[in-house]
């Protein structure tokens, strides 16, 4: 059961939108919302981070996007450096900004670690802890991206 | 003081009377009921009630306009709007029109004596 | 309230009032004992006055005395006369003024004009003046032929008054000295006694001042400290409620002071003297919005009972969103509560509380959760217990499917706001299905839930804005998603648990091959009679149900699915919308109990007919067609230039409804496009037929073959 509520989840989606609307003056909207049972090639892009929450909640957060999109994301911040390590620490910010939000969302009472970022070549997502997690397309330009929500109420 | 029933529904028409002869509030006297707002008009002429259960939903005139009428008519008289509770709305407006009160539907006897208590203490 | 300021206000001076009473008078008594000294002073100085004057006229006495003896012997006639009178007046004077010591007397005052001289009162001035007397009393006797300006007194006389004087000169002298300084002694008593009377007095007063000062500075301060507590207090009481604390003037703006929770609780700044309908507005849908401004107004005005009007507060548990000082949305519920202020037998104000609610309601649904989904298991269990199984499979391997259908098409990204409309309105066809389902089956967890997610998304169709569906609507369905996904699971799981414990887990005999052996009704038929059944006594009306539907037995799987699914929409739909209640069909001169009719024929060539007919109202084109224009669906003009067969027709289209008001058998506009639908998933199509006030029939024709 993974009692997460829609509040619950926006939260996340604010976070990743607030962070390119501050970025980039231009919002990010949701496109879909489904749920996945296990992990889906659809969900992942190139560039992942996630974050992993414990507390009244277990589980991950993850924010996937394409490298194209994230590298327009640094060309858009001006950033002259667009090399991979530099496209991984953008993604981690997002999961920092995630990780942030969650943190006034839930309270202190969850302990959330710092992002972890790869470059997705493997099934990153063979770590489900419930039994269906949330998918989030969202649309930055015309390039989509993913926030996964896989979480659940510790009992 | 004399009291007119107006609801569409024979059944809580009734009950009210009943509720109040079965009641200490031997003061109050049924002058009349009527089934929809038209004929609760012409008794209204007729009787001038000092209190009017009123409710909202009624076929050929409803308990807004019903109430704006009797207002109109005599502004003292003592409405006290009986009507389902989800429709908080329309019976705001019958307030807003001067009716002194609301009661929803289902009430019990004790709720309904309780309003009554308090229309007539004024 | 009026009678206890006032005795506090009595109580709270009293000391004062009783302080300024004494300092009166003691000031008086003072003033008083002053004021008689100062004429005791006054007649002490006219004593010493003339107790001196005595001293000198006994001296004068003894001097004329002698200077007439001198004048006589010097033959000077004047001179005797002018001493005789001399003498005449002094011993008058000295006589009358003794007297006046003795026995208190008007006599000639220093200045020669008459005075009133007091009687001495001490024991040693009374003793002086008696042997003053003792020596003055034969000493007058002696003098007495030479007064009257005597000019013919004897000389002897006048030698022994001269003789007499010489030798009581002295002792007259002493005693009137020793009068005088007497008298000064008592005056002088006197005097000290009113120095001591006057600081007393001053020192009365003093105190008596400083009692009246100290009382009052005491007082002022236990006032003041008082009031700075009661200040304190209430600046505690509103720093600590988490309660929204504050009152709303007669034009809605906020009071000076508000509890320190309310900024927190509204996300926001608040200034005293803020309007508060705008900080409202923004918060709670408009509806919402205008139903608190005539509440409010009501109980600002005098027209209305408190008491019977606190049941239509709008804002109980309201869902509010609010943005917070990041930039992010906050939903949460709050319930105001208006309390009315009365002073003087007017409404001065309205006292608002604020109370965050969202705990409150969240457990609430929480509850409601847990609830649902232990029906869920009991549900289960009981349908186990009636053998029903392979029905309950069956409905968890479709509603499984459904779920996928819908989890699939939330899953394809949706650019355009008409795609996504489509999406909801097949989502809400799918649920709907799955509606229908679990209310064959019983199963009310299920149909409950899809029940309010079914209305949940007809919010959504009907407010959705010109762009479609948000962003956040579409989260919305996937948590909706969720939620039966849950229900979904929980039953799934104890059907496959329970179902092995009993050992019935081979779905491989249908349960329809059973019935056939053991002479029961088939399940469609026994589904079928209780739905209708039990949405009849829902409706209050009557129903009898007859099936000739063994033809179907022998159809493919899919088919007969698909037409069960059919019929219970089709079901529903004579039932609150054909089939009349008892009374009215008695005054339509139909018998009280209506008719609901099921069959299905054979028609050769692998073709079938499917019907559902009921002798209910029929469908009434203008009814329909009075309908579509009030929902705005068409122009007034479209409708009257369409045809009866081609309105009667619309009820297929997505949202279209015939019932006036909905409820969970009918009446959202779902049922019949979701029909169209499994009809031509089987390839079948399908034709309406009706007669206003006697029948309605659904015909399904559909080929094996195809």
């Amino acid at each position: 059961m993974s009692n997460l509520n829609e509040s619950d989840i926006q939260s996340f989606i604010d976070a990743v939108s607030s962070f390119f609307f501050q970025v980039t003056q231009e919002k990010v909207g949701i496109r879909a919302a489904y749920l996945v049972e296990g992990g889906i090639p659809a969900t992942t892009f190139d560039l992942t981070s996630y974050i992993t929450l414990s507390g009244a909640f277990t589980g991950r957060v993850y924010f996937s996007a394409p490298r194209v999109m994230v590298a327009h994301l640094l060309l858009t911040m001006q950033e002259p450096d667009r090399g991979d390590e530099r496209l991984l620490d953008a993604v981690g910010e997002i999961a920092n900004t995630i990780s942030g939000n969650a943190r006034k969302h839930f309270g202190e009472t969850m302990q959330i670690s710092v992002p972890v970022t790869q470059a997705t070549e493997h099934d990153w997502l063979n770590s489900v802890v419930s039994p269906r997690s949330y998918v989030i397309l969202v649309k930055w330009k015309q390039y989509r991206a993913s926030v996964v929500v896989d979480i659940q109420h510790t009992d | 003081m004399k009291l007119l029933i107006v609801d569409d529904s024979a059944i809580i028409r009734s009950r009210i009377a009943r509720i109040l002869n079965d009641s200490r509030l031997k003061s109050i006297d049924v002058v009349g009921m009527a089934q929809n707002g038209m004929e609760a008009i012409s008794l209204f002429l007729q009787n001038t009630p000092d209190i009017v259960t009123m409710d909202i939903t009624m076929p050929k005139m409803d308990g807004v306009d019903c109430t704006e009428k009797m207002i109109s008519l005599y502004p003292e008289c003592n409405i006290l709007v009986i009507s389902a509770l989800s429709d908080k709305a329309t019976a705001l407006k019958a307030l807003k029109k001067g009716a002194r009160g609301f009661l929803y539907k289902p009430f019990t006897d004790e709720e309904l004596i309780a309003a009554f208590l308090e229309l007539t203490n004024s | 309230m009026d009678t206890t300021s006032k005795q506090s206000v009595f109580s709270r001076y009293r000391k004062i009032i009783f302080a300024v009473i004494l300092f009166m008078v003691a000031d008086s008594v003072v003033i008083g004992i002053n004021f008689y000294n100062t004429y005791k002073a006054d007649e002490s100085a006219v004593s010493i006055n003339l107790s001196g004057r005595q001293r000198m006229l006994s001296q004068r006495m003894t001097k004329v005395l002698l200077l007439t003896q001198r004048s006589l012997e010097a033959n000077d006639e004047a001179g005797v006369v002018r001493n005789l009178e001399e003498l005449d007046l002094t011993v008058r004077l000295f006589d009358t003024t003794l007297k006046g010591f003795r026995e208190g007397d008007t006599v000639t005052g220093g200045d020669g004009n008459p005075t009133f001289l007091v009687q001495v009162d001490t024991d040693e001035s009374r003793q002086i003046v008696k042997d003053a007397y003792a020596i003055w009393t034969p000493y007058l006797e002696l003098l007495r032929p030479l007064l009257g300006n005597n000019r013919n007194f004897s000389p002897h006389a006048l030698e022994a008054a001269v003789g007499y004087a010489q030798a009581n000169n002295l002792k007259v002298l002493k005693l009137m000295n020793d009068l005088t300084t007497d008298l000064e002694v008592v005056a002088n008593r006197r005097a000290s006694t009113l120095r001591i009377v006057l600081v007393i007095g001053i020192v009365v007063a003093f105190v008596n001042f400083s009692y009246t000062v100290v009382i009052s500075i005491r007082d002022l301060m236990a006032g003041d400290r008082k009031l700075s507590e009661a200040r304190q207090e209430t600046r505690e009481i509103l720093s600590t409620v988490h309660e929204g604390l504050f009152l709303l003037n007669k034009s809605k703006k906020l009071g000076t002071q508000f509890s320190e929770s309310l900024p927190i609780l509204l996300l926001r700044d608040i200034e005293p003297g803020m309007d508060f309908m705008p900080i409202l507005e923004e918060m709670v849908s408009k509806d919402m919005y205008e139903s608190a401004v005539d509440y409010i107004e009501l109980l600002l005005g005098e027209r209305v009972k408190e008491s019977l009007v606190t049941s239509l507060n709008p804002l109980i548990d309201v869902p509010v969103s609010m943005i917070d000082k990041f930039g992010n949305t906050q939903n949460r519920f709050l319930s105001f509560f208006f309390n009315r202020v009365v002073v003087d037998g007017t409404v001065s104000h309205v006292l608002v509380t604020v109370q965050d609610t969202t705990e409150k309601v969240l457990l609430a649904q929480q509850v409601e959760e847990a609830k649902n989904k232990a029906k869920v298991e009991v549900e289960a269990l009981l349908r186990l217990a009636s053998s029903d199984f392979g029905s309950l499979r069956q409905f968890i391997d479709n509603t499984g499917q459904s779920l996928s259908q819908i989890n699939e098409k939330l899953s394809q990204s949706s650019e355009s706001s008409r795609d996504r409309l489509h999406t909801l309105n097949y989502i809400m066809r799918l649920v709907h299905g799955i509606k229908g389902e679990a209310a064959v089956l019983g199963i009310d967890a299920i149909e409950g839930y899809s029940h309010a997610c079914e209305q949940e998304m007809i919010g959504m169709r009907e407010n959705c804005s010109q762009d479609g569906l948000s962003g956040e609507q579409v989260l919305r369905i996937a948590v909706l998603l969720e939620g039966f996904y849950e229900r979904y699971s929980t039953l799934a799981n104890i059907v496959s648990r329970l179902g092995e414990a009993l050992g019935t887990s081979a779905p491989n005999v249908p349960d329809e091959v059973r019935a056939r052996h053991t002479g029961q009704a088939h399940p469609f038929v026994t589904h079928i009679t209780n739905l209708a059944q039990r949405i009849a006594s829902d409706h209050g009306k009557k129903v009898e149900v007859s099936c000739e539907v063994e033809k179907l037995f022998s159809l493919p799987q899919r088919i007969v699915q698909e037409l069960q699914s059919v019929s219970i929409q089709l079901v529903r739909n004579a039932l609150s919308h054909g089939i009349e209640t008892p009374d009215e069909r008695i005054s339509r001169k139909k018998p009280a109990t209506g008719a609901l009719c099921l069959w299905c024929k054979y028609l050769g060539n692998g073709q079938y007919d499917f019907t559902v007919r009921d002798d209910g109202r029929g469908i009434l084109p203008e009814r329909l067609r009075a309908h579509l224009v009030k929902s705005g669906r068409l122009s007034m003009t479209e409708a009257s230039a369409m045809s009866d067969e081609e309105i009667a027709r619309l009820i297929f289209q997505p949202g279209v409804s015939s019932a006036a008001a909905a409820d969970r058998d009918a009446g959202h506009g779902i049922g019949l496009d979701a029909v169209m639908e499994k009809v031509k998933g089987i390839n079948g199509h399908m034709q309406v037929r009706s007669r206003p006030d006697t029948f309605t029939e659904f015909h399904i024709q559909f080929s094996t073959t195809g």
